[in-house]
């Protein structure tokens, strides 16, 4: 059992680590040895024949101060978390950019697959309809990008960036874009219904609509859409703040 | 309050030692202080915390390869040297051989002007 006063020295330590950007997976690993290493030194003290209260001054003493560790791991870049070199690119525009990337490469996929399918003489165009059990996993498709996968990169990014104890201004910022713009975001797949007629995939985002003098001289302002749109995407935000909501609270339960 | 460390003249020193004692057998980090301030006759003594991030660095680096090993009911982390890492010893103590050659140099010479 570690006493309040280890405990508490352990973990001033290792939030300063956290804080001076090194990355939380090597944070653990010191901190582990760490304490292995100061329980190992105390064992050393007292077979030299030191009281307890004596030998655990030693150790710490051994193990040298705060900032000595500190600036030891500061030395090695190595060490350094990426999320802390670079928290704008990192957290403001990486979910965004995931989020996009994530979108380019199924739509890649699917092409893909289909010109395989082409190549192999397995489908034919236009030779016939999509069949109806398409649906269902097309719906799933759409409900996973603009529900489930922005919500996730905007937790993950809040969480990721509270483990690293770093400010939430960049990961808040993210999360907010991203939230907005997948819920303005609209992905149709429009499948053929006879033979002949070819099938559809379109993505677009309706706060472009924002741009009203623009968008009502080319006739496509729909202020409905563009409500449409801010409304969807602060339900993305809620879900996004009450995720990471949920998981303080768990955080904070699994600490006591 | 840590006890006295000598920190001047140590850059890239650890790092050295480091990779010495580990080139010629595996250990674990308190084993390693231990060796270090031993083969060293007490000489050089440093905050025997700050060897970790050497350790994790050099790692990261592949200089190092761990693993985890159960001892006497804790579970220990073995580092040991991997080519790499000797390659990189061999060119840490080129470059440590440079300097003292040339710091004895210029300390010989300062005796000569005083004899």
């Amino acid at each position: 059992m570690q006493k309040l006063e280890e405990l508490v020295q352990f973990d001033r330590l290792e939030n300063r680590l956290l804080r001076s950007g090194i990355a939380p997976r090597h944070v653990r690993g010191l901190m582990s040895e760490l304490r292995n290493h100061f329980d190992d030194a105390v064992r050393s003290e007292v077979a030299k024949g030191l009281d307890p209260a004596s030998a655990e001054r030693a150790a710490w003493q051994r193990l040298g101060s705060e900032d000595s560790v500190v600036q030891s791991a500061l030395a090695q870049p190595q060490l350094r978390a990426l999320a802390a070199r670079f928290p704008k690119l990192i957290f403001g525009g990486g979910p965004f950019l995931l989020w996009i990337g994530a979108i380019f490469l199924t739509v890649a996929a699917i092409v893909g697959s289909f010109d395989i399918l082409r190549a192999l003489d397995i489908v034919t165009p236009g030779a016939h309809p999509e069949p109806p059990w398409l649906y269902g996993p097309a719906i799933a498709v759409i409900f996973f990008y603009s529900r489930i996968l922005p919500v996730a990169i905007g937790a993950a990014m809040l969480i990721a960036a509270v483990r690293q104890r770093l400010s939430l201004r960049w990961p808040m910022a993210g999360a907010v874009l991203i939230s907005l713009f997948a819920g303005s975001t609209d992905i149709t797949i429009k499948f053929s219904t006879h033979v002949g007629e070819p099938g559809e995939l379109s993505i677009g985002n309706s706060l472009i609509t924002v741009l009203a003098p623009i968008t009502e001289a080319l006739g496509i302002f729909k202020p409905e859409m563009f409500l449409r749109g801010i409304g969807l995407g602060l339900v993305n935000i809620a879900i996004v703040f009450a995720a990471y909501w949920l998981w303080q609270r768990y955080a904070r339960l699994k600490a006591i | 309050m840590a006890r006295k460390t000598n920190p001047e003249f140590m850059t890239g020193v650890p790092e050295l030692l480091v990779l010495r004692l580990l080139s010629d057998r595996e250990m674990y980090g308190y084993e390693l202080v231990q060796a270090i301030e031993t083969s060293t006759g007490e000489a050089i003594k440093v905050g025997e915390g700050v060897v970790y991030p050497i350790l994790h660095a050099l790692e990261a680096q592949g200089c190092l390869a761990s693993r985890r090993k159960a001892v006497e009911g804790r579970m220990r982390i073995y580092y040991s040297a991997t080519a790499a890492g000797k390659k990189r010893l061999g060119a840490l103590m080129t470059e440590w051989q440079r300097i003292t050659d040339a710091v004895a140099t210029v300390v010989r010479g300062s005796k000569h002007a005083k004899a």
